[in-house]
């Protein structure tokens, strides 16, 4: 291989190849980068993080003082959740369904003096827009504990609002959960009395949750059978957050989009398209390096062919011709992806300290994906490059 | 795989063919070579030597007619088949010599011998010894005279097993006592291994007995 490599190694341009090198390292760190990236950043589009929510929507009307005096509900007409739910941005729509009756929640402890109790409402969503996953949030007829998922907001509130002001200790979303409190339901003649559990907090939905299955149940015993208003408040699934139609339609209809959450799904919608087109720049990169690189074999096997004509005249098999140029070809891509990876995990150092400061208690994603990606990609530009040598000089 | 004989069936080159062969003793003709003969072919410059033998060792096939190797025509042979025969059946003595100009004598000799293995470091000395070059083993080719890089492409012709050795104008830079060398070299490979000998000639041949002396 020495003396075969001597003959092979004249008219080399370690331009071209360091030129190929650069392109080729660039292209894999910016594909590395940019997926890693995504990953990374996908944790802020839970809602969880609360940083930014999904493509969901709470739609409702304005409360006028028209309204308040003609004691007139701001509700949805079936006809007009009907055109909401045509419309072309409207993937899923979804009704909040009310309480028809009273609840009270009383929470006793007498060996710590407490004796506590609030007037409530319940509302409740399909499953599909609920955003907490829980084991405990079902509820059969006949089951003692109810199930609750209230807003993050409320204890969040507590906790840097009033716990603050009032030197209260703070309470964790575990502890909250770990509390049984009385409920007790009255409406259409009857009393229920239960016991309640708080079994989860959500970013999307503002309201006291319950599960359909107890709203059904409990509207079918407690509420008067002719008492079933229309929906105040709806949730809706966006296909696309930055679609102009979204605004234009909610505004014509002037309707209230809860927060700023349309805003939020947008810069989530254009995180993608940015992160989708920094990939495949990425890509377009590495076919450049890889096309450099081909160029530059192709060059210097013209150049050598008068060396490679007489080592095949003299009997090597095109394959045993092909394999120093294979092997350089190879160790030139091998490291690139090497200080690609180097320059990726640099590049992510860097950036996770800002991550770390938006979501301080922030886990970062497993970095064996993007990994195995770039150098999946290395390997398929080297063993491509690879065989168009051999096809070259066979 | 031994190759017994090399067996020429209407062969003309393509370039040949609106001309009119009927002169030649090969062209066109029904010529047999032997494993273990000596042929001589004899042409003027321009008649198709250096052809010949390229077709005869499969680098150029703008020919037609049939070359065949024992029962098979080597236009049917597969790619692996023709790197054997390349490296074990026909070796070749160029008449551009074909060196790599920037490896010594020995790495010119040393990377075809280093295929098969087929000759000691001693013999490679030896042979180069014989043809007064030995001083120039580690001399890059390119600095050699015409005469020395025959030589060393004769060396290094030998210097892979074969059924048959083919040599294009051996002689056409040497003297005639380096030219006497070359061919006691060739006989004595010829008893021992039992090749056969083609070579081509301009005027000058090599000094073999030969078994048929072909006009082109």
């Amino acid at each position: 291989m020495k003396l075969l490599w001597k003959v092979l190694r004249e008219n080399i341009s370690i331009v071209q190849l360091s030129g190929f090198m650069v392109a080729n390292i660039l292209g894999l760190a910016i594909v590395a980068v940019s997926m890693q990236m995504y990953l990374d950043v996908q944790p802020l589009f839970s809602e969880k993080s609360g940083v930014i929510s999904p493509d969901f929507l709470v739609v409702s009307k304005p409360v006028t003082a028209l309204g308040t005096i003609t004691g007139a509900s701001p509700s949805f007409s079936a006809e007009e959740i009907e055109e909401l739910r045509g419309q072309s941005f409207v993937r899923q729509l979804g009704e909040f369904t009310a309480a028809q009756y009273a609840v009270v929640g009383q929470l006793v402890a007498p060996q710590y003096d407490v004796n506590i109790s609030t007037d409530m409402f319940f509302e409740s969503v399909p499953e599909l827009f609920v955003d907490v996953r829980s084991d405990d949030w079902s509820f059969n007829p006949g089951d003692a504990v109810v199930p609750i998922i209230i807003p993050r907001d409320y204890l969040n509130l507590y906790n840097f609002g009033f716990a603050q002001s009032s030197h209260l200790p703070t309470i964790s979303e575990g502890l909250v959960s770990k509390v049984y409190f009385n409920l007790r339901l009255y409406g259409n003649g009857r009393r229920e009395t239960l016991k309640g559990r708080i079994v989860g907090f959500s970013s999307r939905l503002n309201t006291i949750l319950v599960p359909e299955t107890f709203m059904r149940w409990s509207n079918g015993l407690l509420a008067s059978p002719n008492d079933m208003p229309e929906p105040s408040r709806l949730i809706v699934q966006v296909d696309n957050p930055a679609s102009p139609d979204i605004t234009t339609y909610f505004d014509s209809k002037n309707y209230r989009i809860d927060g700023d959450k349309l805003q939020s799904s947008k810069l989530r919608w254009l995180m993608r398209i940015i992160t989708a087109v920094v990939i495949t720049v990425g890509i377009v990169i590495c076919a450049l390096a890889f096309y450099v690189l081909m160029l530059s074999i192709f060059l210097l096997v013209q150049r050598n062919r008068q060396s490679i004509n007489n080592l095949l005249a003299v009997g090597y098999a095109p394959r045993t011709v092909a394999a120093p140029y294979q092997c350089m070809v190879v160790v030139a891509t091998a490291a690139s992806a090497l200080l690609a990876a180097i320059i990726f995990a640099a590049v992510r150092t860097a950036y996770l300290k800002y991550l770390f400061m938006v979501m301080p208690d922030y886990a970062p994603c497993t970095i064996g994906i993007t990994l195995v990606a770039l150098f999946s990609l290395a390997l398929i530009l080297a063993l491509l490059n690879a065989l168009l040598v051999r096809k070259r000089i066979s | 795989m031994m190759l017994s004989a090399i067996h020429l069936i209407n062969l003309t080159p393509t370039f040949f063919i609106p001309r009119d062969v009927s002169g030649s003793e090969v062209w066109g003709c029904d010529v047999r070579f032997e494993r273990g003969g000596s042929y001589c072919i004899e042409a003027a410059s321009g008649c198709g030597k250096s052809s010949l033998l390229n077709f005869i060792s499969m680098f150029r096939s703008d020919y037609a007619g049939s070359v065949m190797y024992d029962i098979t025509d080597i236009k049917s042979l597969s790619a692996d088949a023709v790197i054997d025969y390349r490296q074990c059946g026909i070796a070749y003595m160029f008449q551009d010599m074909r060196l790599f100009p920037s490896l010594t004598v020995h790495e010119n000799v040393e990377i075809v011998n280093r295929i098969k293995s087929f000759r000691t470091e001693r013999q490679i000395e030896s042979m180069l010894t014989r043809l007064g070059i030995d001083d120039k083993s580690e001399t890059p080719a390119a600095r050699l005279s015409l005469g020395q890089q025959q030589r060393v492409a004769f060396v290094r012709s030998l210097c892979q097993p074969c059924d048959f050795i083919l040599l294009d104008e051996p002689i056409s830079h040497l003297d005639d006592d380096n030219a006497k060398i070359m061919a006691e070299m060739l006989s004595e490979e010829q008893e021992q291994c039992g090749v056969g000998i083609i070579a081509t000639s301009v005027g000058r041949a090599l000094p073999l007995n030969y078994n048929k002396i072909l006009r082109l």
